[in-house]
Parts: C-alpha cells; sequence; structure tokens
C-alpha cells in the first residue's frame, strides 16, 4: 500500500530567489494491485509525484510512506518505465532488459535467463541482440517495460510510457499491459495526459489540477479488469471520457494548458 | 552483411551472366566509395611528377626522385632509427596524454569546482601554440628525451581533456535517472552510464589528439632535439638536400596516417552503436 499524506514540493531555484510549487498537500492511497491514473494538464505535478514514490525526489511537506515504511529512495520493490524509453543505445535489447538485475549483482546466466524469458513474454523473442536504434519506438517501449518487470517489483511506476507512441501502437501496448497485469498483478502508477488511455487502464483516476498541483478528484472507473467484451462501447465509457474532457478543458481555461508532461 | 545476395538458388545453378551482372553491381559500390579518394591521390602524385618535371627546380624535384633518396637513407639504416626513435617519443607522450587526460577530463566534467578551477589552464593552453613553450622545456629539461615526450604530451593533452568534460558533461539525463531508480550505487552510475555516454565524445578527442601528438612530435624534433625523423629533417634541410628531406616528409604521412588509423579502428569499435544516418 502506497500512502501519500500532505504531500507538497517546492522547487527552488539554486540562489534560492525563486519557488515554484509542484504539489501543494496531496493525499493519496494506493492499494495493492490497484491501478492508478494520474491525470491532469501539464504543470499538475503529476510526473513530481510520481518520482517521488520511487523515490528520485524529495518532497518539502507531508509523508510518503509505502507498506508502512518512509520512502527514503529507490527500492528494488518498486520498477519505473520511462516516456522516452531511456534505453542504453550502446547495448543490446538483451542486456537492457537485464540491467536492472545487473545491478542487483545478480549472475549472468541466471539474468540472462530472466531477460530472455520476459522478452519471450512481451513479444520481443528474436530481438535480443539488435540495438535499441534498430527498434521501432513500440518495441523500444517494450524494452523498457521487460526491463521493469524483470526486477519483478511489487509496483509498476510509469511515466506517461505510451505518450510517444502513434495511436496504433499505443492501443497495441494499452492492451498488452492489461494482458501481462492479469498474469501478474501489479500495483500500478501510471502517469497520462490521455483521457481515453486513463479510462481504458485505469481502476481509478486521480485527475489533478496545476499550478500548485492539487488532486482535484478521484473518480472510481466504472469497469473491471479484465476488461468485459464490447466495455468501449458502451455509453458510460464515453460519458465518462467526456466528463474528465469537460473537467480538464475547464482547467485550461484557468491557466493550465491540457496537453504535455 | 556484404556476400549473401541470394540463397534461393544454389552457386552452381546460377546462371554466370547473373554471376557477373552481381560482380558487376560490386565493383560499382566499390568504385563509389574508393573512386574519389583514389583520383584525389592519383592528381596529386601525378601533378607532383609533372611539375617537378616542367618546373626544372632545385628545391621542387619530381616525386620519381624521391623513393632514390628514401632508398639511400633506408640502406644507411638511419631511417629505421630515427623512425623508432620518433615513434617512441609519440607512444610515450601520446600515451601520458591520454591516461592524464582522461583523468583529469572526467574530474572535470564531474566536479564543478575541479573545473572552474582548471579551466583557466585548459582554455589558454587549448589556444595558445605549444612551440611557444619550447624553449622553456628546453632551458628546463635541456635537449633529452624528457623534452620530446613534454612535447609531445601538451600537443594532445588539453584536447583530450576538453572532450572528455564535454563528454562527461554531455551525458543523457534520463539514463541516469533511470539507473539510479534501478538502485545503482555512484560508481556503477559512472562506469556503466557515464562512461559509455561519453565515449564518443570521449574518442573524438582522442582522434584529435593523435594528429596533434604526431604535429608535436615532429615539431619538437625539428625544434631542438637532436633525434628523430625531425631533427633529421633539419640536418637535411640545412644541407638544401631536399630529395631526403622529401622523402622524410613521405615517411611521416605514413607515420601520420597509421597512427590516426589505429585510434580511428579503435574508435569504430567501440562506439558503432553512435553511428550516425549514412549520407
Amino acid at each position: 500500500m502506497i500512502e501519500i499524506n500532505g504531500c507538497s514540493k517546492v522547487y527552488r531555484s539554486r540562489d534560492g530567489t525563486r519557488e515554484v510549487q509542484a504539489l501543494d498537500r496531496v493525499h493519496l492511497t494506493i492499494a495493492e494491485k490497484e491501478f492508478v491514473a494520474l491525470l491532469g494538464p501539464s504543470g499538475c505535478g503529476k510526473t513530481t509525484l510520481l518520482k517521488i514514490i520511487g523515490g528520485l525526489l524529495s518532497w518539502t511537506e507531508g509523508d510518503v510512506r509505502i507498506d508502512g515504511k518512509k520512502v527514503t529512495g529507490p527500492g528494488p520493490d518498486r520498477a519505473l518505465v520511462f516516456q522516452n524509453f531511456a534505453l542504453m543505445p550502446w547495448a543490446n535489447v538483451l542486456t537492457n532488459v537485464a540491467f536492472g538485475l545487473e545491478l542487483k549483482g545478480v549472475p549472468k546466466e541466471a539474468r540472462t535467463g530472466t531477460a530472455m524469458r520476459l522478452l519471450e513474454k512481451i513479444g520481443l523473442a528474436g530481438f535480443e541482440s539488435a540495438y535499441p536504434r534498430h527498434l521501432s519506438g513500440g518495441m523500444q517501449q517494450r524494452v523498457g517495460l521487460a526491463r521493469a518487470l524483470a526486477v519483478n517489483p511489487v509496483t509498476l511506476l510509469m511515466d506517461e510510457p505510451f505518450g510517444a507512441l502513434d495511436a496504433q501502437t499505443r492501443r497495441l501496448m494499452q492492451d498488452d499491459l492489461l494482458r501481462l497485469l492479469d498474469q501478474e498483478p501489479k500495483t500500478v502508477v501510471f502517469v497520462t495526459h490521455g483521457m481515453d488511455e486513463a479510462v481504458r487502464l485505469a481502476d481509478r483516476i486521480v485527475l489533478m489540477s496545476a499550478r500548485p498541483g492539487r488532486v482535484s478528484e478521484i473518480i472510481d472507473v466504472p469497469f473491471g479488469r479484465p476488461r468485459p467484451a464490447g466495455y468501449d462501447s458502451e455509453p458510460v465509457f464515453n460519458e465518462l471520457k467526456n466528463y474528465l474532457w469537460e473537467k480538464l478543458k475547464a482547467m485550461q481555461t484557468d491557466g493550465g494548458k491540457v496537453n504535455g508532461g | 552483411m556484404s556476400g549473401q545476395v541470394t540463397t534461393t538458388k544454389s552457386p552452381a545453378k546460377q546462371s554466370s551472366a547473373a554471376m557477373s551482372q552481381r560482380l558487376g553491381a560490386r565493383a560499382r559500390v566499390v568504385l563509389d566509395r574508393w573512386g574519389p579518394e583514389v583520383s584525389a591521390i592519383a592528381v596529386g602524385i601525378i601533378g607532383w611528377e609533372v611539375l617537378g618535371r616542367v618546373l626544372q627546380f632545385r628545391f621542387f624535384p619530381p616525386l620519381s626522385a624521391v623513393p632514390e633518396a628514401w632508398w639511400e637513407i633506408y640502406q644507411t639504416g638511419e631511417l629505421i632509427t630515427e623512425l623508432m626513435m620518433s615513434l617512441r617519443s609519440l607512444a610515450i607522450g601520446y600515451g601520458l596524454a591520454v591516461v592524464a587526460g582522461l583523468a583529469v577530463g572526467v574530474l572535470m566534467g564531474r566536479y564543478r569546482k575541479v573545473e572552474y578551477f582548471l579551466d583557466p589552464f585548459i582554455d589558454i593552453n587549448l589556444s595558445t601554440p605549444s612551440l611557444t613553450y619550447i624553449p622553456v622545456l628546453f632551458a628546463l629539461f635541456g635537449v633529452g628525451d624528457a623534452t620530446r615526450y613534454i612535447i609531445v604530451f601538451s600537443y594532445a593533452f588539453f584536447i583530450i581533456v576538453v572532450n572528455t568534460v564535454a563528454g562527461i558533461r554531455s551525458v543523457d539525463h534520463e539514463l541516469l535517472e533511470m539507473a539510479r531508480s534501478f538502485g545503482a550505487s555512484e560508481g556503477a552510475l559512472f562506469r556503466k552510464i557515464m562512461l559509455p555516454d561519453a565515449l564518443p565524445l570521449i574518442m573524438a578527442g582522442l582522434r584529435i589528439g593523435i594528429t596533434r601528438a604526431v604535429k608535436g612530435m615532429i615539431n619538437g624534433e625539428l625544434f631542438i632535439a637532436l633525434v628523430g625523423l625531425g631533427a633529421r629533417v633539419r640536418i637535411y634541410g640545412g644541407q638544401f638536400d631536399v630529395e631526403k628531406v622529401l622523402a622524410l616528409l613521405v615517411t611521416i604521412i605514413v607515420v601520420a596516417l597509421a597512427a590516426t588509423s589505429v585510434v580511428q579502428i579503435i574508435d569504430r569499435r567501440l562506439t558503432f552503436w553512435a553511428e550516425t544516418v549514412q549520407r
């Protein structure tokens, strides 16, 4: 369980003269195996919140705990998936997927075995010796996802992972992600600016507003996982999307922007 | 990927016409790649020979006079002796410049304070012609080997530092964050992300460094040393023996090309992944 209690984050410029409040007293509790989407305009602090949970950023006020223990840095219980994939261009697919295990000191044979199994699972069997630059965006993000899964984390932290992909690839990746989670349930915190994406994937949608970043509303998605057949042609699906769109539009007229990270 | 064009038919069944057509295609590829380079060299050689014969000028002999002079200094054994002396100062001077340049560059790239402290020295030395130090070095170390090594070193060191700093500076922040998120220690960050990501720029520094080192080797010998190819150039130059000077020049060109190719080959092996799009 992830507990975020009154978490605020203020960025200070180096000389201390300027301050930007990225997060303002955010409260959020995420249950185990729950899929939570953080949705909001750019500047709403959703990526900041994700990185705080990941232990990559500190916060200035409040409390962030995982299973009752205060977050003090990255840990093997969490793994990140990055918007721009963050693959090492000098290393082949296999080495990239096994990188988290390599850092943990897992011996080469064991980590190669794990990586190969994941590549198979994620549809990249046969590509283990290819280099990232030879892969399409979708395949690169599959590598990024496999790398995160390889360390077998409790929680997947995904920072607009499909934002850089074209629409068709994005849909395929969304379906694959849900399929993988059915086989092996995990807690997922998923940053996105796509309303459609949030409704397709999440159990709950945390709608955030910008400047300063606040939780403006938490919405339960009325579909279970795995999603029932034809759920996206039901009226509720579009109603929810339209509702989110109205909310985001209202924020935009308040000075925020809907697109971007 | 070269070599295998089709595997659908066994080679024996392929008509000889198709074979020769394929050979023709290969030849065209080779010609496209090497044609301009070979013709440039040919133009240079023919131009030299023709000019030398037409001008009949004492200080510009035709190219065909050079091999004879080269053979003369080769047979006396002096060419090899001096070549070895030169190569030794190149290896020692450049080797030290690589080791020290990488170390200083990495420190400057990682620690701002070190960078601010050393920056003036690097900037000054990068823009000052290193030859101006020769009198000082001469006074300090005499005409011995140390002076020659230091000159080679000073020609290559600063450019290696500057490129290494730039490489470390430009390391992809997302990759660092990624490694940190998987629990990388500071040491692992450096070895597994910073160094490999900085490698293309570092290798560019080593490539420019080797060409400068060759210049430093010859310049040092020309101006003060009593040994090495450069010293021989000075001696024969003083005697107006232009053929021998040119024979030495050709030798120096070969040394320079060989040294740069060695570094280039290492570079291609290490940074093949950073290859830019082909023209």
